[in-house]
């Protein structure tokens, strides 16, 4: 789906005011983010629709923003609750898969024949990870919460300050916990041990299932932000580059001959060109150019030794899924692009070998 | 007088009867009623509305770019959807008629004996 996000810059004057507010305090609502985008749209729509009849924004709104945003979201049920719910929580799932792996390579550091089945681990990463979940639950509720019932009422509401309150929120709780870290240590001195041991597998079976639970529910939502994030770059390569590509490509063209004549080496036909720039780009459309990419490129960042292997492996781990994350965000839209300019050069190709 | 429970009760009726007329949108359909003399309607009562329709089957939905740009929803009626909108129309005319009779005094001593069956 497209975002709404490219067209409602085209709302001025007491629409856009109405709608930052609007997009703050949905935004702020415990529904799904398809859903979200969804109803974001639609109001858009009406919103642009309304300003062009040349409207007071009232007429779509009534007085009280926060009621008209109370009544949009009446609509919405358990479905797209527990929806956003697992949302919420999906991407903890992948850090909790991650993290039952840290006992076994530690294991395997220390060169202690290791029985996968019979090991068992504390139960403290468990523990720990549902506390965390519950922790991090409560603070979205409690940031949105205040959102939702303070800054609506402001006259001005931007993104920005309702990702101040996430921030604040998230210090604030963080000063709370180290005061319950450091208190607990001061009442139960020296008794670091874990209490609770449970086998291994266990552990990994239990994070993978909540990693699978989590896909399968936002399985379809996963599918509609990638979509929205490849329209909104593909819409911006559509209104700004691919509409003038014929220009870009003619001054390539110059650039290189330039370049080529400059180094006495004989100047390339519009032909030679094409054919030139389609070899390239195909071997830029190859996945496997940007898998190469990320696998590699972290063994680069490696300026400092590491303790183990344990170390070295978190450290890699880590690289290879931020790096991964951030060339699937270019990747996927650029994709996109690259077709369409190769489909162009060889519509160009085509057409000049047949005259 | 506070008119929103009248109100809530047709709404969801009046809305299909603006998209049994053919495939409509949000905006068109807000316009419609506020044309009919839903003057206070707004868009924050009109969605929740559509969504519930949609969610019951009564009206499906086509997304197509809207002429300002973002993903429009163009509403058409469903076969339960008319069976629906049909039931409340005969409904709606039975209670229209029968209130009518009480709030202008129409009632006739024939009315009254009826068992109280108007």
């Amino acid at each position: 789906m497209e975002s709404y996000r490219m067209y409602n810059s085209k709302l001025a004057g007491e629409y856009k005011d109405a709608f930052e507010k609007i997009d703050v305090y949905i935004g702020a609502t415990n529904i799904d983010s398809a859903s979200r985008e969804e109803l974001m749209n639609s109001l858009t729509d009406t919103f642009l629709s309304a300003q062009e009849e040349g409207k007071p924004v009232e007429k779509i709104t009534g007085r009280n923003i926060e009621h008209f945003c109370h009544e949009v979201c009446s609509g919405y049920g358990f479905k797209e609750h527990f929806i956003a719910f697992f949302e919420f929580f999906r991407p903890m799932t992948y850090i909790f898969f991650i993290l039952t792996f840290v006992p076994f390579f530690e294991e395997l550091e220390k060169n202690s024949i290791l029985n996968y089945f019979s090991y068992q681990t504390s139960a403290d990463t468990i523990l720990g990870f549902i506390t965390g979940m519950i922790w991090a639950y409560l603070l979205d509720f409690a940031a949105n919460k205040i959102i939702k019932k303070v800054f609506i009422n402001k006259r001005k509401v931007t993104v920005y300050s309702a990702a101040l309150v996430h921030v604040c929120v998230l210090m604030i709780s963080l000063l709370l916990l180290g005061v319950v870290i450091v208190l607990s240590d001061c009442l139960t001195p020296g008794d670091d041990e874990s209490i609770w041991y449970i086998p291994l597998w266990t552990a990994q079976v239990i994070s993978l299932g909540l990693v699978i639970i989590c896909n399968a529910v936002t399985h379809k939502i996963k599918k509609q932000n990638i979509d929205s994030t490849v329209d909104v770059i593909d819409s911006y390569y559509n209104e700004s580059f691919y509409r003038s590509l014929e220009n870009i490509e003619s001054k390539r063209f110059d650039k290189l001959n330039t370049k080529l004549a400059k180094k006495g080496q004989s100047l390339l036909s519009e032909q030679e060109f094409y054919e030139k720039e389609i070899k390239k780009l195909k071997r830029e459309i190859n996945p496997l150019y940007y898998i190469i990419i990320v696998l590699i490129a972290p063994f680069f960042c490696i300026v400092f030794g590491f303790d183990g292997i344990v170390d070295f492996l978190i450290f890699y781990g880590v690289c290879i899924v931020i790096e991964g994350v951030v060339m699937l965000a270019i990747y996927l839209p650029a994709r996109k692009a690259m077709l369409k300019r190769l489909a162009w050069l060889e519509n160009k190709l085509n057409s000049s070998e047949s005259v | 007088m506070d008119d929103s429970q009248l109100l809530k009760g047709v709404l969801e009726g009046c809305v299909l009867g603006v998209i049994v007329k053919g495939e409509t949108y949000g905006y068109e359909i807000l316009s419609v009623l506020e044309n009919a003399g839903f003057e206070n309607l707004l868009e924050g009562t009109l969605y929740p509305v559509l969504t519930r329709l949609e969610k019951k089957g009564l009206i499906s939905c086509r997304k197509a770019k809207s002429p300002f740009g973002p993903v429009r929803k163009y509403y058409s009626i469903t076969e339960s959807g008319q069976e629906y909108f049909d039931n409340f129309k005969a409904s709606y005319e039975r209670i229209t008629t029968a209130s009518g009779k009480i709030l202008n005094g129409d009632i006739t001593e024939g009315d009254k004996r009826n068992d109280g069956k108007l």
